[in-house]
């Protein structure tokens, strides 16, 4: 607010300076050199420089030491963003290395878990292969000794019944008679 | 438990049947009163919650009446009706008979021939069972064709199987590698 009020002031006064330097060439008209002109016109070029210096300058002065902290500043900051960029790629780098080395490793475990899998896998196939072939034969076995027993009782059945159509013809008194001492003699303590 | 309660009853009319000296002739008076109880009627009725106790004692004494029970035994059958206990008559016969048959050195069987034994034969094998068991054998015969030959005792439970049919079946089985054939 200070300054353009300076600068008001500054410019109302070279105007009477102006106006006065034009009266003084009507009056004098094409006599020599002019001086009142040209006196008038070094006062305004010192009131010109005067307030260009006064205002404009440290204006000037301020917006280049700004400009000039805001470009350090930037080249600054690339430099710490480079600086950065650089110290990532680095870790990324080590990092890629080491990757590569633990991928090897991995992939070696990998492949050692695989074989190992599939070792137990067939050894299991193996067992239960094994198990499968004893449970075959232990059935067929089971079946055979269950028809030939079943063979046995039928013809054992077969054999009482005939022994059974028989004996009411075939048994007299005497054989009764026997049968009860043969029991009587079972009975009897020893 | 009426095993129990049917045996207490039974060894006091032992006890009583001692003194007088009439074991058997008790006995043979108990046996009438189980085929008596045995008949569904008459056990229903001896049965019935319903009764009242002048009503069961007036039946105990129709009852020894009717088959002319000695004093003893009717008043048995009165102590047995006062105490709700005539439903329990077959069980004490069974008791009394045991009892007895322990005190008289006796064992019960039952001989089962496919023919009716002749007397020799029941002889000899009454004789048998009687040295097997140590006690006087009193035997009951029956007939049984099935058992096809032979006979089978049972001695008050154990059992001694000389039919051919068990020789038979014996025989079947040790063929049929010990498989049932039924």
């Amino acid at each position: 607010m200070k300054r353009p009020g300076i600068a008001v002031a500054l410019a109302a006064l070279a105007m009477p300076a102006v106006a006065l330097a034009a009266k003084v060439e009507e009056h004098h008209g094409a006599h020599g050199v002019p001086w009142a002109k040209l006196a008038f016109s070094t006062i305004n070029l010192g009131i010109f420089l005067y307030i260009l210096r006064r205002f404009a300058w440290p204006v000037l002065r301020n917006w280049t030491a700004e400009r000039r902290t805001a470009i350090a500043d930037a080249l600054a900051q690339a430099e710490r963003a480079k600086r950065e960029a650089e110290a990532l790629r680095a870790e990324w780098e080590r990092r890629l290395d080491r990757l590569g080395g633990e991928l090897e490793g991995m992939l070696a475990q990998a492949r050692g878990d695989i074989a190992a899998e599939r070792d137990q896998i067939l050894a299991a196939a193996r067992r239960t292969a094994e198990a499968i072939r004893r449970d075959a034969q232990r059935t067929a076995e089971s079946e055979i000794r269950n028809a030939q027993e079943a063979l046995r009782a039928e013809v054992a059945k077969q054999a009482l019944a005939i022994a059974e159509g028989l004996a009411p013809q075939r048994l007299t008194p005497a054989d009764q008679q026997r049968f009860v001492a043969e029991f009587v003699q079972q009975v009897e303590p020893r | 438990m009426s095993g129990s309660i049917a045996r207490r009853y039974a060894k006091a009319i032992v006890a009583v049947a001692q003194e007088q000296n009439a074991l058997e002739q008790t006995g043979d008076e108990l046996r009438l009163l189980r085929a008596l109880a045995a008949d569904s009627q008459i056990a229903r009725g001896l049965a019935n919650p319903l009764l009242a106790a002048t009503a069961r004692r007036g039946l105990a004494r129709a009852i020894a009446e009717q088959l002319t029970l000695r004093p003893i035994m009717r008043n048995f059958l009165c102590l047995l009706a006062d105490h709700r206990r005539l439903d329990q008559l077959g069980e004490i016969a069974d008791q009394y008979q045991k009892i007895l048959d322990q005190q008289l050195g006796r064992v019960r069987a039952t001989i089962t021939s496919a023919a009716p034994l002749d007397p020799e034969q029941a002889d000899a094998v009454i004789a048998a069972l009687a040295r097997q068991t140590g006690h006087t054998v009193l035997a009951e015969q029956r007939v049984n064709p099935q058992l096809l030959g032979g006979v089978v005792v049972d001695v008050e439970g154990t059992v001694y199987d000389g039919s051919l049919r068990a020789q038979l079946e014996g025989l079947a089985a040790s063929i049929a590698g010990g498989r049932s054939l039924l």
